[in-house]
This record gives C-alpha cells, structure tokens and sequence, in this order.
C-alpha cells in the first residue's frame, strides 16, 4: 500500500508534466503499477506476465498472408481470473485456419494447395506471494493434422533492492509427435528441454533495462516429412507455376540430425523521455550447433496522446546464416551427404518487418456495467524475408492484420 | 565461431546488470513514469504469443517468450 500511496502523491506532478495522460482513478493506477511490476517480473523471457489486478477477457483475430499464397486466418480468446488473494489462472484458446500454396507445396506435395486446422490451449496459474516472490506452472496442448504437441513450464520469479531488481528463472519440458497426413503409420517424438534466466533494472525514474538467456535442446524428429531434396546439377524453372526439374539423379527425404542445442541472449531497455513518449530498443543474438547463427536488432517508438490512446510504431531487421549442412543445391550423389535439407529457413535470409499499433482504452463503466473497462487495438505488420540462396524463392512479402477487444472486470 | 563473440558480449553485459543491481536505487514512489502504459515490453500477451508463432514459422533466430512452448506452428 505504500507503493500506492507514493504514487497517489506523485499524480499531480505528473499530470503537470502531461496532461494528456491523466491517471484517471485509483482502480486505474492499481492496474498500471501491477503491470509494470509483472512487465519488471517478465519481459519477454518469463511466462509469469499475467498476473494480473482485476480479471481480463481478450478476444482478437489475426489474418496473415503473403506472397507465396498462404492465408492463415487466427482467432484467439484469452480469460485471466484472480483466484482467491494468492493464484491468478490465464487460460488461451486458438484455432489457425490456414491454406497454403506456397512453393514448398507446389515443390514438394502431391496436392497443388493444401488446408490444414491448427488448434491450441494452454493453462497457466501462478502464485504470488509476499516479498516479490512469484511461482507459475503451465501447460499447452496444440494439434493439428499432422502434429501433436504438449509442453509444461515452471516459472519462479523474485524483486531484489526494493523492487528495483528483477531476477526469473524458467524451464519446460516439450513432447512433440510428428504425423504424415497421407501415411497413417508414420510417427516419430521429438523431446525438448528449454530453460531460461533473465533480469530486469531500474535504472532511473525514466529507464529500465532488461536481459536475458535462452536455451533448448532437442532430441528426435526435427524435419518435414513431406519435403525432399533432389540432388544432382539440374536445372530449376517455374513455367505458369509448374515447377520443372531437368537433370535430378536422386531424391531423398530431408535429413536433419537428431539433437539440436540453442542458445540466444538479449539485452533491452524502454526510456521514457518528452512528455509522453518512450523508446524500446532491442538486440539478440541466436547461435545452435546446426550452424545457425542469427542476429535481431529492433526498435519501438510508443506515445500516449490522449487519455486511454496508446500508439506504437516498430521496426525489425533479422540476419540469418546457414545451417552448416545446408546447400542451396546438393550435386554430388546423396551418400556423399551426412545431413541434406530443403528448408529455407534454414538458408541465409534477411527479414524486414514494420508496423504500427494502437489501443484505446474507453473510459471508466457505466452505473450497472458489469465491466470495469473496455478497450479495443489494431495492428497492422508488413515483412519482407529475402531468401539468399534459395534456388526457388527469392524473397516473400506479408501483410497482418490484427484486430483485438479486451475487457477487464 | 565469429557469432561466439557477439554471445559472450551480450552475456557479458548481463553480468554487469546483476553485479550492479543494487547500485541504481529508485524508490516506489519515484517510478510513476516507469508505471506508463507506453514503458511496458509487451503491451499484450496474446499479441506477443501471435507473433511467435509467426516467427517460429518463418525464422529460426527469434526466440523468446519464456522457455518451450506448444511446438506447433502449422508450417510442417
């Protein structure tokens, strides 16, 4: 209470130094001051991010699509509920529609486009305790038509120096199953271990940075079991979408090796400056013993122009190495290969996105609304990934377009 | 091997935040502008965890979120 109460003295000077973003009542700060204390928990590397004051219902729906005729249309529901003083469960549920014709379909599958249905739930309960001490559990369970996935996380999270230090520590476990939808004996697992540590610093009344470490390691099935590689010096054209393959002497299965370690680490910080004005700058750096090595810059610029309005604009550029095994045309025979793979995405690339946000939070309820507030956002990314050295796709453009209500009551 | 030192400096900085967390001291009542909307990492978590599975379909480079999640993306 006396973070509260500290911050109930502070409003007035705040308001002289925007007036524009007024903290419109106490129910209202309470909500801002357990945001920013979970934002200080988590970041991007903690799961316990929802803890939350008071419960939420978001519903949001997502199209993307791109160049390489893909649509996936995505609508997700999302309830956080305080559980008695202590626990908070956040429960999710979405569904991807998506159609494809894209050129590893057009290369690799029977069916000139094919639909597939993707659906996930996940559950997550976290337990906050005095003394900035927070513990989470989670579980998810995704399926589709050929893939089947259940994970579990634990998350343990603790304020050092008065709050102004953060420290989480995370860990799952991932038992995934790989299906072939044309090839009902076809099964294989794949295991994963992750774990992830990160601290966040307030560094002034106007900064706070963040950092972090993530690892993973796999075991087991880590290929398509629909895209094949040819080998030999062919010759690739693409005649009204009709791929044409002149000189192939062998095709095979993609073969990826069986374990996979990765790393990544970030550092980040949101500064606060003007009046009403922030910048979130971002870098992280990925590196796996497949050879991968990727390296993400980013920057978001925010403003609160009026009471409730949030706007955002951000930009992303991502650089890519190769897989050490990957080639963009393997033309020796295949047993001169221990590993082979037709997947761009692990080729070199360089990807490109931007896009801009805004929320509107209405202003307080209604005499006999059962809601406390009501908000709604947009957001609209475009990308662009170049894809260096795939012989089939040079580049791919995207559009998303995301629309989301969220009430809190 | 050239990516090793990219790694090793980022981590490198990581080490001095929390050798030095408890130099910087802001007191609660101090943090109002820290309390903005606008200075959150992520302004919602749904949205975070949409662009993720975007970004696990698409690049191998990009993680985050909190450690293995549902492994799926749609893109097999």
């Amino acid at each position: 209470m006396a973070i509260l109460a500290g911050t109930d003295r502070l409003s007035g000077h705040v308001r002289k130094l925007c007036p524009s973003t007024t903290v419109r009542h106490r129910g209202a700060r309470r909500v801002a001051f357990a945001a920013i204390v979970a934002c200080l928990v988590c970041g991007r590397t903690s799961a316990i991010d929802s803890a939350r004051a008071e419960d939420r219902v978001v519903v949001k729906t997502e199209t993307y699509t791109d160049s390489d005729h893909t649509t996936v249309v995505r609508p997700v529901v999302g309830v956080a509920k305080d559980l008695g003083k202590w626990f908070v469960l956040d429960a999710a549920y979405s569904v991807d529609a998506i159609t494809t014709a894209s050129i590893d379909v057009v290369t690799h599958a029977t069916t000139p486009e094919f639909t597939d249905r993707r659906e996930e739930a996940n559950a997550k309960v976290t337990f906050r305790g005095g003394s900035g001490l927070a513990l989470g559990g989670s579980v998810s369970y995704s399926t589709e038509a050929d893939y089947e996935s259940r994970a579990v996380s634990f998350q343990a999270s603790r304020d050092l120096f008065d709050r102004n230090t953060t420290l989480n520590v995370d860990v799952g476990h991932v038992h995934d199953t790989v299906r072939h939808v044309t090839d009902n004996v076809f099964s294989e697992p794949l295991e994963g271990l992750g774990y992830a540590f990160g601290i966040a610093q307030v560094v002034s009344r106007r900064l706070v940075v963040r950092g972090g470490y993530e690892g993973a390691s796999f075991d087991g099935f880590q290929q398509s079991p629909y895209r094949a590689v040819r080998f030999g010096p062919y010759k690739f054209t693409l005649q009204n979408g009709v791929p044409r393959f002149d000189g192939v002497t062998a095709t095979r299965r993609e073969r990826h090796p069986d374990t996979r370690l990765r790393h990544s680490v970030f550092v980040g910080a949101a500064w606060h400056f003007g009046r009403c004005y922030s910048l979130q700058p971002k870098v992280q750096v990925y590196s796996d013993d497949w050879g991968v090595a990727s390296q993400t810059a980013e920057i978001a610029w925010l403003v609160e122009p009026r009471e409730g309005l949030v706007l955002r604009a951000h930009y992303r550029f991502y650089r890519q190495t190769a897989a050490d095994f990957w080639e963009m045309q393997y033309v020796s025979a295949p047993e001169s290969y221990p590993f082979y793979s037709a997947d761009k995405r692990l080729g070199r690339l360089n990807g490109h996105l931007a896009g801009v946000r805004a929320e509107y939070m209405f202003a307080g309820p209604r005499p006999g609304s059962p809601f406390a507030r009501i908000g709604v956002d947009a957001k609209v990314d475009v990308s662009r990934n170049e894809y260096l050295d795939y012989l089939f796709l040079d580049d791919r453009q995207a559009l998303v377009v995301q629309l989301g209500l969220f009430t809190e009551m | 091997m050239t990516r090793m030192p990219a790694i090793v400096g980022i981590l490198s900085a990581l080490a001095v935040l929390i050798v030095c967390g408890g130099c910087a001291h802001v007191a609660f009542n101090e943090r109002e502008l820290l309390a903005k909307r606008i200075m959150m990492f992520d302004l919602d978590d749904r949205e975070a965890a949409l662009q993720r599975v975007i970004d696990k379909a698409q690049y191998e480079g990009v993680m985050g979120g909190g450690t293995l999640e549902g492994s799926g993306c749609g893109c097999n």
